[in-house]
């Protein structure tokens, strides 16, 4: 190939540009060749100063600018981030409320279970341990069997009478059921150690969907749960002569 | 909306690294630090509107630079630095006859750092911008040609020509005349 020719190849020698095959043809002809080697070695040297004065003079990028593109970019990110998180509230709201008769705090699930176990005693064959409507009796019975003890009232001379007691299971735990009654109806007092999940005080009111009234309070670091198909107020008075005994 | 989050997380990504390239080579074109600015500022503008029209896979550089390097001949600047330009005589001229030399070694040498940023000032744009391109930002042709939508043989001509200008330049200011030196001149009839 004539220099003419490969003059114009000299550029992109320099810049790196020929391919492998053109790279060795032109050093094969720079052996013979001064003209196209002096050629080169002033490109080589132009491109090199050129790159030190552009380097050297090379414009900083002020920092308040980058700032300024950056917010731009990431302001636009941020809104965008804003309705990814609206979008989750909702998404959140969403399931609350298609969960929430699911997943919502159920206060009466416990005296649901305590109102099973009641109806349990009362259709067994044998519903108590210890038989008896003298609490001097029924009291004693439960001594080594409990890890507490409970004071139950006098009912001689009320409208109520104790039928005895028997041990109940309530939550992986042990405590005391005793059975009462009134007129035909038979109320279970539940005697436990009491817990955090349980609500600090029920007042009298009627589980659903059982229709037994209930109430529940806590003394002396045992819950109380009075519990039977008599009416709220029954349950209650009969609740009043437990407290009343448990605070003496 | 939410589709567009990564996308403009890649654009950030993508785009941040060049800002100082885009930053630097806006600011040898227009040769005005404020009209740089504004011109790095609206090449992201315009680059974050028009990203999901970028193909994957294609020179993302190379697309930055266009879009760039088309607004600031959209500018004010631009348009007169086209207008003085005029369109380029390159294809008559023969591009292999650089052959008036001084002993440029020499020159080279000791031409400061200075000079040489001074001739690439002077130089028409569409001389500027492809040395600057090629030679400070380090593009390959083919990214040129992408950058300023041309012909990658006209990228190489373009090159040719800026180069002698800058040592014509570079002469000049140096007081040489070119072919002065016998040497050279008999090497330049020996090809």
């Amino acid at each position: 190939m004539a220099c003419e020719l490969w003059h114009e190849k000299i550029g992109a020698f320099v810049d790196s540009e020929l391919s492998s095959e053109e790279t060795a043809e032109l050093n094969a002809h720079l052996r013979g060749c001064n003209s196209c080697a002096a050629e080169i070695v002033e490109q080589l040297q132009l491109k090199r100063v050129t790159q030190a004065a552009g380097n050297k003079y090379k414009y900083e990028a002020p920092l308040e600018l980058r700032k300024k593109i950056l917010q731009n970019v990431a302001a636009k990110k941020q809104r965008t981030w804003r309705w990814n998180w609206a979008l989750a509230v909702a998404v959140l709201v969403l399931f609350a409320v298609l969960l929430y008769p699911v997943l919502r705090p159920q206060p009466q699930a416990p005296f649901r279970e305590l109102a099973d176990i009641h109806t349990a005693t009362l259709a067994s064959a044998n519903p108590l341990d210890v038989i008896s409507s003298d609490k001097h009796t029924v009291k004693p019975w439960y001594q080594g069997k409990l890890s507490f003890s409970f004071e139950p009232p006098e009912l001689k001379n009320t409208p109520y009478s104790l039928l005895g007691g028997r041990l109940a299971y309530f939550q992986q735990s042990s405590g005391a059921e005793l059975l009462c009654q009134y007129k035909q109806h038979r109320i279970s007092v539940f005697i436990f150690e009491d817990r955090p999940e349980w609500k600090p005080g029920t007042s009298a009111s009627v589980l659903q969907p059982t229709g037994m009234s209930v109430e529940s309070w806590s003394q002396g670091g045992l819950r109380y749960v009075v519990l039977g198909d008599a009416a709220p107020d029954v349950i209650h008075d009969l609740a009043e002569m437990w407290k009343q005994a448990a605070r003496v | 909306m939410s589709q567009d989050a990564p996308k403009r997380g890649e654009f950030e990504e993508l785009a941040m690294p060049l800002f100082d390239s885009l930053y630097n080579f806006a600011r040898w074109l227009t040769q005005n630090r404020e009209e740089a600015e504004d011109l790095v500022q609206e090449t992201y503008v315009k680059a974050l509107k028009g990203f999901s029209s970028f193909q994957a896979g294609t020179n993302f550089r190379a697309w930055m630079f266009r879009i760039l390097r088309n607004s600031f001949l959209n500018s004010r600047t631009g348009l007169a630095a086209r207008m003085t330009v005029g369109i380029e005589p390159e294809e008559e001229e023969n591009i292999a006859g650089a052959d008036q030399h001084t002993p440029e070694t020499i020159l080279l040498q000791r031409i400061s750092h200075e000079a040489v940023a001074e001739a690439i000032e002077q130089l028409p744009v569409h001389y500027r911008e492809v040395l600057l391109l090629c030679d400070v930002e380090e593009l390959k042709y083919q990214e040129i040609a992408e950058t300023l939508s041309l012909p990658v043989g006209t990228v190489m001509s373009r090159l040719s020509r800026a180069r002698k200008a800058v040592r014509e330049c570079l002469e000049k200011k140096s007081g040489v005349k070119s072919g002065s030196t016998p040497e050279r001149s008999a090497a330049g009839k020996s090809k």
